[in-house]
Formats: C-alpha cells, sequence, structure tokens
C-alpha cells in the first residue's frame, strides 16, 4: 500500500518535537536528559484544557505538531489513534476508588478512561466528523494503527492523522508495565501525492520475520525497548535521513504472526 | 480511492444473557422474553438491572492459555464454543491458511476485573497481588491475543477500543483487510463483560436505570448495563463456503462534540448512517428495518430519532433490541449485528421490548411488536463515547 506523508510530529523525554528529532538524528543537538513536561493542549478549551488527562496532552500534542507541518486543516482529517497504555494514571486511581469507595468514581474519570478518549478530544478539539478509530495491539500497537492508517488513506476519501502514544503507569501499576517516559508520535497519511508530500511509505506484508528495526541514535534507545509506541521511532529516523532518489526498508513489527514492513522513499 | 469490498459473512454467533447461540437468542427474540434482572452482580451495591451471561464463574480457562483467564477470556470462549464457532474458525483457516485470515476484536473494558480484584487485595505498602497478571487480563489487546492463540489464526491482529461501537467498527476494518488484499477472510466481534468500572461509571454519570430498561419509552430511566460477546467470519466472495449474508455497506464518523454526550441534532449519528448507505451505493428506501442504538438514556433515543427521521423520514421500521440485552457496551455492535442477521435469515423484524408508551417527542417509526416481513436490508448503529458512531448495512445474499 502506497501513502505519502506530509506531516510528523514526536514527543518524548528530551524529544520535544520533531525539529528537535531531527536535529538529534543529524548529529547537530546533543542529547540533555530532562524530566517530560506535559504541554497544555492548546485546541481545547477552558475545563478540558485544565482538567486534560495527561494521554491527551501527549496525543494532542504530536497530532497538532504532525497536522501544522502538512498545512491541512484538522477538521479535514480521518484519525486512527493506537497505544496500548491508554491512560495508565485514570485506570490507577479510578481503581483505587472502586476498592475503596465505588460510590466517589468521578464521572469525568470515567468518560476519559475510554481508550478512544484521545481521538475524541482531538475531533473535538479539530471540529474532524470524519470517521476516527482507536485501536491497540499490545507492544505491536504501532504496527497495527500503522496497517490501519494506511488502508483507512487509501480507502478514504481524505488524508488520516496516525497518532501513537504511551503514557507510563504510576504506582501500584508501574510494576506490571514499566515504561521509562511517555512517548508519542504522529504521522498525517494521504492517500495520493499531496503537493507537499515529505516523503513516501510503502507499506505491506514481509515473510521475513518480525523482529522490528532498531534506532540508530542511542538516546532513545530504552524507550525503544520498553515503550510501544516508540516502535515509531525507526521509521522517524529514515524519514529525517532521507534522501531525494534513496530507497530505505525497515520492519516496524508484527501485525498478528506477520512482519510488517516500510519502503521509504522520495 | 479504491473500490469498496462486500465481504459476504460465512458465519455468526453470540452469547449474552438471553443464552448461548443463535437458536436461544432468536428463541427469546420471539418469545419476548427479557433476561435482565436486579443487579447480583458482586460487589455492585446500588439500584439497577444487568444483563448477566449465567456460567462464566464456573468456566475459567484451562490449559496451556489458562494465563488469560479472567471473566472476559470465559466470555470469548463461551462464545467460540457457542454454534461449535471455532469449527468454523479451524475450517475457514484449513480452505484461506493461517496467514490469509485477519482478527479484529472490540472491547471497552477487556479483563479489568481483575485489576479491580487486584486492587482490593493491594498489602500494606499498596502492592499489588502476586496472582495479578496485567498483560494477559486487563490490557486491551488480552483477549485478542487470547482468540488469536485459540483459534491459530496468523494474519493481522488488533483491537478496535471506542467504548460502544468497538465491536461494529470491527466490520469496516475487516472490509479494508479483504479490500486491500491482506486477508481473504477476516474474524470480527466483540467481548465485553461486567466490571465495576463500568457500573459504577455508568451510574456515576447518572445513566444507569433503576428499573429495566426502556427505551424510546416516555418514561424511559436509562441503561441495563450488559455483558457478551459475539463473532462473525468475513470472507472474500465467491469462496467455497456458503455466504449467509453480505456486508453491503459501513458507515463511520465523529460527532465533534461532547466526550458522552451526543450531537443534539444527531448529526454524527446521521452521518454515519449516510455514510453506510453510500458506501453500498444504495438509497435510504431499501432499508427495510434499523437496529436503533438505542440505550434507553434520555438524549440518545432522542438524538437518534431525529437522525433516522432526517434521513428516512417517518415510516421506516426500527426498536432497540437493548431491553433483550441491555447495553453490551463494547460487545453491542456484534450483539445488533447478529440480530440484524437473524433478522434477514428470517424475515423478522424484532420489537422494542419493555416500550409501554412511546415518547411523543420520538416520532421514528419504532416497531412496538416483533412482526414478519420481507427484509432485504437492515441497518445496525452504534454510537459510543467520544462521539464515535458506525453504522452497517447487511444485506441477503443473492446465492
Amino acid at each position: 500500500m502506497r501513502v505519502w506523508v506530509s506531516g510528523i510530529g514526536v514527543s518524548t523525554a528530551g524529544v520535544p518535537d520533531w525539529e528537535t528529532a531531527r536535529g538529534l538524528i543529524a548529529g547537530e543537538r546533543e542529547f540533555e536528559e530532562s524530566e517530560y513536561f506535559y504541554r497544555p493542549p492548546e485546541m481545547l478549551h477552558g475545563a478540558e484544557r485544565r482538567r486534560a488527562p495527561a494521554s491527551v496532552k501527549l496525543a494532542l500534542d504530536v497530532a497538532e505538531q504532525a497536522r501544522a507541518m502538512s498545512g491541512i486543516e484538522g477538521a479535514e482529517l480521518a484519525a486512527v489513534f493506537g497505544s496500548m497504555t491508554g491512560d495508565g494514571p485514570i485506570f490507577a486511581r479510578s481503581l483505587a476508588t472502586l476498592a475503596e469507595d465505588p460510590h466517589y468514581l468521578s464521572p469525568t474519570d470515567f468518560h476519559n478512561s475510554v481508550h478512544n478518549a484521545t481521538v475524541g478530544y482531538w475531533a473535538i478539539a479539530s471540529g474532524s466528523r470524519h470517521g476516527s478509530t482507536s485501536v491497540t495491539a499490545a507492544e505491536e500497537s504501532f504496527p497495527a494503527a500503522l496497517l490501519k492508517a494506511a488502508m483507512q488513506a487509501l480507502s478514504g476519501d481524505v488524508p488520516v492523522l496516525l497518532c501513537v502514544y504511551d503514557v507510563p503507569f504510576p504506582t501500584p501499576l508501574d510494576v506490571q508495565l514499566p515504561l521509562p517516559a511517555p512517548v508519542g508520535g504522529a504521522l498525517i497519511l494521504h492517500g495520493e501525492r499531496p503537493a507537499n508530500a515529505f516523503a513516501c511509505l510503502d507499506v505491506g506484508l514481509f515473510d521475513g520475520g518480525v523482529a522490528p528495526d532498531e534506532p540508530a541514535s542511542r538516546f532513545w534507545k530504552q524507550a525503544f525497548e520498553l515503550v510501544p509506541s516508540a516502535r515509531m521511532i525507526p521509521l522517524l529516523e529514515r524519514l529525517a535521513q532521507r534522501k531525494a532518489g534513496e530507497e530505505d526498508e525497515i520492519t516496524v513489527g508484527a501485525v498478528g504472526s506477520i512482519g510488517l514492513a516500510v519502503k521509504i522513499s522520495r | 480511492m479504491i473500490e469498496p469490498a462486500r465481504p459476504v459473512i460465512t458465519g455468526y454467533t453470540a452469547v449474552n444473557c438471553l443464552g448461548t447461540g443463535l437458536d436461544a437468542i432468536l428463541g427469546a427474540l420471539r418469545s419476548g422474553a427479557s433476561s435482565l434482572r436486579p443487579c447480583d452482580f458482586p460487589g455492585a451495591d446500588f439500584e439497577t438491572w444487568i444483563g448477566r451471561v449465567e456460567g462464566l464463574e464456573d468456566n475459567p480457562v484451562t490449559g496451556p492459555l489458562a494465563v488469560y483467564d479472567c471473566r472476559n477470556s470465559r466470555l470469548a470462549l463461551m462464545a467460540l464454543q457457542a454454534d461449535d464457532f471455532v469449527d468454523r474458525v479451524s475450517d475457514c483457516i484449513g480452505r484461506r491458511g493461517a496467514r490469509r485470515v485477519g482478527l479484529v476484536l472490540g472491547t471497552s473494558t477487556s479483563g479489568i476485573q481483575e485489576g479491580e480484584r487486584a486492587f482490593l487485595e493491594r498489602d500494606a505498602d499498596g502492592k499489588l497481588p502476586d496472582w495479578f497478571d496485567y498483560r494477559h487480563s486487563q490490557d486491551v489487546h488480552a483477549t485478542t491475543e487470547f482468540v488469536a492463540r485459540l483459534t491459530g489464526i496468523e494474519g493481522p491482529t488488533l483491537t478496535v477500543s471506542t467504548a460502544c461501537s468497538s465491536s461494529a467498527k470491527v466490520f469496516a476494518d475487516a472490509r479494508q483487510l479483504i479490500e486491500h488484499d491482506i486477508c481473504d477472510a477476516v474474524l470480527v466481534g466483540g467481548v465485553d463483560s461486567l466490571c465495576l468500572l463500568t457500573l459504577y461509571g455508568f451510574r456515576s454519570l447518572e445513566l444507569t436505570s433503576p428499573e429495566r430498561c426502556r427505551p424510546n419509552d416516555a418514561h424511559r430511566t436509562g441503561l441495563s448495563i450488559g455483558e457478551g460477546g459475539g463473532f462473525a467470519l468475513l470472507e472474500r466472495p465467491g469462496g467455497s463456503a456458503q455466504a449467509l449474508a453480505v456486508l453491503e455497506g459501513t458507515g463511520e464518523s465523529s460527532d465533534a462534540y461532547h466526550m458522552s454526550s451526543p450531537h443534539p441534532e444527531g448529526l454524527g449519528a446521521r452521518l454515519s448512517m449516510q455514510a453506510a448507505l453510500q458506501s453500498a451505493g444504495v438509497e435510504p428506501e431499501v432499508v427495510d428495518y434499523i437496529n436503533l442504538h438505542g440505550t434507553g438514556s434520555k438524549v440518545n433515543d432522542l438524538v437518534e430519532s431525529r437522525a433516522v427521521i432526517g434521513l428516512f423520514g417517518r415510516d421506516t421500521p426500527c426498536s432497540s433490541t437493548k431491553g433483550w440485552t441491555g447495553h453490551t457496551l463494547g460487545a453491542a455492535g456484534i450483539t445488533e449485528a447478529v440480530i440484524s442477521l437473524l433478522a434477514l435469515r428470517e424475515g423478522f423484524l424484532p420489537g422494542n421490548l419493555g416500550l409501554e408508551e412511546k415518547d411523543p417527542e420520538i416520532e421514528s417509526n419504532i416497531l412496538v411488536q416483533s412482526r414478519t416481513g420481507a427484509v432485504r436490508h437492515v441497518l445496525s448503529n452504534s454510537f459510543g463515547f467520544g462521539g464515535n458512531n458506525c453504522s452497517l448495512l447487511f444485506g441477503r445474499s443473492s446465492s
């Protein structure tokens, strides 16, 4: 399946955006370790912005980065969001409340606990009434979401926002799923070549195995190993380094028992 | 844009409070017997009615896949065994090859009941008990992975989690997998089991009914939460298995309005129904019956009626069947797809169980009583939190 990329977003500890990521990948910048800062979502208003859960802040941050780079109105995009964690902090808080006094379960926490809360807030903020979905395949959530987004870009009549994100679990759930930092990434994908195409991706099943290619830059190796959404990083590296006329192919992981490969070209 | 695929449906089944398998469900639909009951779910201490599946407590997942044991996987297993469905899946894998068969399941809360139990057993330091295994129970993809391993499906496998539209949207994903020649067949479905998070969550939003739910009734008081699981096999047309029905069209939309309230004019609902008709290339007149989302909440039922009238006018027969099954949330899409497929097969239009006095503001043609009649096209609606909408159009098979 051939799709084109017109926008890219990324955010994790020490890498707040795509421009920083490009500089780091090119060796033009030094990586500095830092605590992750959740940027408040400017797209939301009032109480929704103040009370936005961590997952929504992260997802809307990278989604808006990619959208801004593409120059497309958010209302003109379909959306495929993918995550293993959903919002871990809300689950930890809600499970504690249910164990202590379930009558105090917060209605806001409850409606924000659904896996599609992030894409729901994206639709509200962007005004998009196009189809939107929220998918997961545990550790393989990125390949699953990429496969779905590529199909959607080709089957639908509007470009697709692909957004993947994972948020660390607070104690005591962190023991079950130890994530070192939040990681989010986003791409705007087109079924037809747009005037401002940044790169072309050929996405397809691959018979040569399911082991994902690893990132070249050392600074996000730990995130890559532990955070499902960081499976996007090797693809982002190739996108940052791509040159006209060059092709590059990587395996991004598994969909079911089959590898998913992406050929990157200009 | 590429030409939409029209996969055929070669098998389907479901389990919910009405019973296990198609005969039990059809029997209850014909007799008008509801199996909703006053809430007796352990730990849920407030007045409401639920649709509970019998026997889950006594049938753990054992053997090599015991690591997945939880209420949700038990329900998935029960649904796979209903009508010997697992044999149909094996047969399909035999005909198509394991790598050409995909798996897309919907759920909202997966096995979160394990997390609820684990938090009750935290030790003095707040640590969770050793038996708790998030990855194979509470994780949103756990039940799907369990089904993949149980059936031997090796093709693309993913979980859709868009609250109450989850297991309707799986049909649209399956259609794309066939359209793009990634799969020849896809097992779709959904499983959602009762848990305290959803029971108390809907209560906190003041959406649970203290009585049996009565969708579209003037005096409706909210939802009866249910649990259920179901599956359907979608295949590329032209295979050797008998086609029971056709997935004619799928439509998806977003409200872009509010996290837990629908758009007041039902704009998103109308867009998804319109998209389903458009993808099938048919006019609204061909639809013989609409299975409504019809939760029994004041707002949902009214808004859905406005959307239906806006597109179909006041004549098309429609009903909510949640008076039978309760609202099975992430399994509602597959539960009502199965009911829609039974309506097509039997020429049977289920009434709106529980309706005593129709809400005068609901002007769509709500079927009070079940009746028989020619059914060639059925539309099924599923709408979820986040303003996530999906409509499916099923048609009779020409073979």
